[in-house]
């Protein structure tokens, strides 16, 4: 059982994901913007990191938000999930999935793609917890 | 677009005209040399019904010829990027003088007002009015006009010899001579008014058209735009719809009677068809709006696509039992081919997912890429169900789905093979589709070569 921090914009895609995380024994807080990403994952200091990419106000927000957490020392040894829309594209025409995973472009643990079906949920952040 | 760039645009599309032209001169002088070849043959033979000292025609026949080469060679070297207008002009001007030049040469021999050849002057006008704005195509006129008479009133005034190839004894008495040159010159500017007053209304209407062009090309961007953003829009609820869905089947919002469970299910699945549907509309979409982009030369090795793609499609195959067996070229560590990577493999798990949808559980779906010349060869073939002899000529529509292919998989939106369609207009690729009802079908990729001097249509 896992304490899990969940960073996502939408209200409704939020509560599911709490009901279901919650349901398995994790313990979910949740959060709807990345301001200060570093400062709020210390804060919380979950044992994952899940993480929406694209927000209203800055499309990149979540990949600039993994790049922050990557870099800083205190919290870079957790894992970081990212939920990316099935072949969401950003403004700038490009989309994540598992391939782009690398130090420099995409430094996280894994791609899930939103919406995700409850169990490859759970299979994907017991793994990533495993590996951590 | 910046108003600026249209200006620009417009000006390019002036530029690439006058070239034409350019282009369209040199061939067309090409024709006048033959002719005055074979008249200096035919003087030569005495086989012309006039008395023509051969070397007259061959002269102006060999001079043209020459400058002909000469104007070829410029021509070749015009290029619509960086060519400015004047320089266009000048080499306009340098050509239809030199026509004149030949005419009042071709004129002189054939007696001066004793033919109607000083009315051949004609053609020329025409060419400086499509050349050159109204003012200087007047001075042009004017100049060559006097040119060509020039001939005809140095006889008169006894510096040239008179030439009577007819045999007639021109003898014109002044005041027919007067007559002739005024009608000439009547007929010569009221050839240049209709002339650049037709190819003025011609300009504006073209550079109209240029102008209605882009701005459709703008707003069909903006539409583009406009259904992306709002297949956007409509994606997020959904998501968050389905993400309900499941959360309520699998019962972490507390348990569910058996009936309310399944219909849970079932509106999840309505979304997550909802959704792949949105997906493809924003990936035509996009697709289309890329033809604004034309110009940029992508290159993707298919070799590491192909294998992507195929893991990626092992998975879903493997649920049913279906092998994807890949065959790639011996030897070969990389293909790069045109196409950019993210349309290569839109591309790829198009047909992939396609051949594997249709295949029959416990199927085998072959894949064989080979370099073929200037580009790559991609093979991908299902022993599945097959496609109808009536519907093979509709798979490219969009939404058009078979029959067979309705009921054999609900899922589909029927824009996956426009998708691959536009994916290879767009790289300047094909595809071509074999199939047969219930034993299967074998689509034919082929990509342009990423080194080879070819461009993405648009």
């Amino acid at each position: 059982m896992a304490k899990i921090l969940l960073v996502d914009d939408d209200p409704d895609i939020t509560e599911s994901l709490t009901l279901i995380l919650e349901g398995n024994g994790h313990q979910v807080s949740a959060v709807d913007n990345t301001d200060d990403i570093v400062g709020t994952v210390r804060r919380h200091n979950p044992d994952l990191v899940l993480l929406d990419v694209i927000f209203p106000q800055d499309p990149q927000a979540g990949f600039k938000a993994a790049r922050a957490l990557a870099l800083d020392q205190d919290v870079n040894h957790i894992p970081v999930l990212v939920l990316s829309a099935v072949n969401q594209q950003s403004d700038l025409g490009f989309s994540f999935s598992d391939k782009d995973i690398s130090d420099d472009f995409m430094p996280v643990t894994g791609f899930i793609e939103k919406p995700v079906e409850p169990a490859v949920l759970l299979a994907r952040i017991d793994s990533a917890l495993r590996g951590a | 677009m910046s108003p600026d760039s249209a200006i620009h645009y417009e000006q390019n599309v002036h530029v690439r005209e006058m070239i034409a032209r350019v282009h369209w001169l040199v061939r067309l002088r090409w024709g006048f040399v033959a002719l005055l070849l074979l008249a200096a043959i035919g003087a030569a033979a005495g086989l012309l019904p006039l008395r023509l000292d051969a070397r007259w025609p061959a002269m102006v026949g060999a001079a043209l010829f020459l400058s002909n080469l000469f104007f070829l060679r410029r021509s070749r070297r015009l290029d619509a990027t960086d060519t400015d207008e004047r320089l266009l002009r000048r080499h306009g001007l340098g050509e239809i003088l030199f026509d004149y030049l030949a005419l009042a040469v071709i004129v002189h021999a054939l007696g001066g007002l004793a033919t109607p050849a000083i009315f051949l002057v004609i053609p020329n006008v025409v060419i400086a009015a499509l050349f050159f704005g109204r003012g200087h195509s007047l001075v042009i006129t004017i100049a060559g006009m006097l040119l060509v008479a020039a001939p005809v009133l140095l006889t008169m005034a006894g510096v040239l010899p008179l030439h009577d190839p007819f045999g007639d004894g021109v003898s014109m008495s002044l005041a027919h001579t007067i007559v002739y040159l005024a009608i000439y010159a009547g007929v010569v500017l009221f050839s240049w008014y209709l002339a650049s007053h037709i190819t003025l209304r011609l300009v504006q209407d073209e550079l109209k058209l240029e102008r209605n062009y882009r701005d459709i090309l703008r707003l069909d961007e903006a539409r583009t735009h406009a259904i992306v953003q709002g297949a956007h829009e409509l994606k997020a609820p959904l998501a968050a719809i389905r993400s309900y869905a499941w959360t309520l089947r699998d019962g972490y919002a507390g348990p569910l009677p058996d009936k309310a469970r399944e219909i849970v299910a079932r509106i999840g699945e309505r979304c997550d068809r909802l959704l792949s549907r949105l997906t493809d509309i924003v990936r035509l979409s996009n697709l289309q709006s890329f033809v604004l982009d034309a110009g940029q030369r992508p290159n993707t090795d298919l070799i590491a696509a192909v294998r992507h793609a195929v893991s990626e499609a092992s998975r879903n195959a493997a649920a049913r039992d279906i092998v994807v067996e890949t065959t790639l070229p011996d030897g070969v560590d990389a293909l790069p081919v045109c196409i950019g990577r993210e349309q290569l493999e839109n591309l790829l798990d198009n047909l992939l997912g396609n051949a594997i949808n249709y295949s029959r559980d416990g199927g085998v779906v072959r894949m064989r890429v080979a370099g073929a010349d200037g580009g790559a060869r991609i093979e991908i073939e299902d022993q599945g169900i097959g496609i109808p002899a009536d519907a093979l000529p509709h798979v490219f529509e969009e939404h058009y789905r078979a029959r067979n292919a309705v009921s054999h998989s609900a899922s589909g939106t029927g824009l996956g093979l426009p998708i691959v369609r536009e994916i290879l207009r767009l790289a300047g690729g094909d595809i071509d589709i074999e199939s047969e009802e219930g034993k299967g079908t074998r689509a034919i990729v082929t990509l342009p070569d990423a080194t080879e001097n070819n461009h993405p249509r648009g």
